[in-house]
């Protein structure tokens, strides 16, 4: 079963629950979704509003002395990468207020639960993916105050940082297909330089980076990985691929994967 | 693996909606209908966790059996692979390694003990689970794979027998690396690593850890909140200020490898 079947799988789920919950009181009452049924939604990862706000402050302090770490920041500049780094948690913390706001306003039914549900979804990604990524204002303010010698060692050391994410990424994805399809290290140091390729210009922070070295994985084209692997290990590998198809949309649509690859 | 977590964590959600459904109709709804529509969705998996619950030991002993034949089998070609075995001797080796099968039973946990307070106590640790609802306490494939190895010493002659040696100890030093790998992602992710950090806790779990040999990295990438067991002192020493604060706030926690086989129906040949 792919991804996204799963994935539509539980938002029934979900929806089945809640009918469930407040079944009978739709036929007498009404339905009902707080604010803390929507921030259990948002933050489930995150122990709650409360402790996400906390790490998420602390997330800014360590990227200003990692920036720190590779290039020499003024006291001002730090000053100002803190009030960006504050202004896109409140920026998203609006967002929040918003969500509430809206959901505040519906007349609870079936469809409206499943809809507030939809609207809570980008946030819950926006923060698997991180709040401080190209988009985000501290990110728009580092590039902004830094010289050109600042901004260029930084690229270099964020260069360096990319690649050994992406060997990481697609060194464990192989370590676990090779518990399911067991391969020779060659054929796993082959599978990892092609990999390293086709991943290059692709979003891999946060935690669905894993996923995209999947879907490359099941993009490569038959006759590279035939020249790797077995004819076995090839038909393995391509019922396991399958199940990928499912999340190249979902990938799509976080801004994660280039499609010019596969238009190649 | 990847897609097990995928699993996995979709049953996470359905448990976080049974508890955030079942908190809101507390008072007046009975839980147990949220249970049945659990059921109606994941029913062949709840199913057969009752089922294994309350079969004797036999019949858990068969369900294991299944449970880890695609494990095998998988290893099996690997063996065949690169030892290039004759298909006259792949029959008993086939046979002697469904032996070896039948003998791994030890390896499942007394389910009372993961019911009742042996685990609160820790007195059994659970290293892998199965789709089929059993808590194992060995890592199932390292124990295939040693059972390879004897068997394919028994039967295959010194040459052959050092041949799979030499590429499983290759494959474990590539896990063990990509593993370390992905151990020092995550607390990158979490923590801000610079380039020398990430050096030097890679070189002190390289040296000092052996936790990567049961890790499974899927939990820890769906769950920001969670880092894989890990020796403090190999990490804290490493740290400033700022990132120690959040390390000691992060929960560290041991994820069972997940044993789903039954997704994949592979074909190896034999």
């Amino acid at each position: 079963m792919g991804f996204l079947t799963k994935m539509n799988l539980v938002r029934l789920v979900l929806i089945a629950l809640l009918v469930v919950c407040f079944g009978d009181r739709a036929q007498g009452q009404q339905f009902q979704v707080d604010r803390s049924t929507i921030e259990s939604w948002i933050f489930q990862r995150q122990n709650g509003s409360e402790q996400a706000k906390k790490s998420l402050a602390a997330q800014i302090d360590l990227k200003i002395e990692a920036i720190k770490s590779i290039v020499q920041l003024s006291e001002q500049q730090v000053i100002q990468l803190r009030l960006a780094g504050e202004g896109d948690i409140k920026r998203f913390y609006d967002a929040v207020l918003e969500v509430y706001r809206k959901v505040d306003d519906m007349e609870m039914n079936q469809n409206a639960i499943n809809e507030a549900y939809q609207l809570t979804t980008p946030l819950q990604q926006k923060l698997a993916s991180g709040l401080f990524d190209d988009q985000s204002l501290m990110h728009k303010v580092l590039r902004g105050t830094l010289s050109t010698e600042q901004i260029t060692a930084l690229e270099t050391s964020e260069k360096r940082r990319r690649e050994q994410i992406i060997g990481t990424l697609v060194r464990g994805y192989l370590a676990t297909v090779d518990q399911m399809i067991p391969m020779s290290v060659k054929q796993m140091e082959q599978l990892t330089e092609i990999l390293r390729e086709r991943t290059a210009k692709d979003k891999l922070t946060g935690e669905y980076g894993i996923y995209v070295v999947g879907y490359r994985l099941a993009k490569v084209p038959e006759d590279d990985l035939g020249e790797i692997l077995q004819p076995v290990q090839l038909k393995a590998l391509r019922q396991m691929g399958n199940q990928m198809e499912g999340i190249a949309g979902f990938l799509r649509q976080q801004g994660m994967i280039m499609d010019e690859i596969d238009a190649e | 693996m990847v897609f097990r977590s995928v699993y996995q964590r979709w049953l996470g959600a359905v448990a976080l909606l049974v508890m955030v459904g079942g908190g809101a109709c507390a008072q007046d709804e009975p839980i147990v209908e949220v249970e049945e529509v659990q059921v109606d969705v994941f029913e062949r998996d709840i199913m057969i966790v009752d089922a294994v619950q309350n079969r004797n030991p036999e019949d858990r002993k068969k369900l294991l059996q299944q449970t880890l034949e695609p494990i095998l089998k998988s290893e099996l070609y690997f063996l065949f692979m690169v030892t290039d075995a004759p298909n006259s001797d792949r029959k008993v080796i086939l046979e002697a390694a469904e032996k070896e099968l039948r003998a791994m039973d030890d390896m499942l946990v007394d389910q009372n003990a993961v019911n009742g307070l042996g685990m609160a106590f820790g007195a059994t640790t659970v290293i892998a689970q199965t789709s089929t609802g059993m808590s194992l306490k060995a890592n199932p494939y390292t124990r295939i794979q040693e059972s390879l190895q004897a068997v394919a010493a028994q039967h295959m002659g010194p040459e052959k027998a050092e041949k799979y040696n030499s590429e499983l100890a290759k494959r474990i030093e590539f896990r063990r690396e990509a593993m370390i790998g992905m151990v020092v992602h995550l607390l990158d992710q979490r923590l801000e690593l610079s380039v020398e950090q990430r050096d030097q806790i890679k070189e002190n779990l390289t040296e000092k850890w052996s936790g990567w040999k049961n890790m499974s990295v899927e939990g820890y990438l769906s769950n920001s909140n969670y880092i894989p067991v890990l020796p403090f002192p190999l990490i804290d020493t490493v740290l400033n200020r700022d990132q120690r604060t959040v390390w000691k706030n992060l929960n560290q926690y041991h994820f069972p490898m997940q044993i789903n086989n039954d997704q994949f129906s592979m074909e190896w040949g034999f």
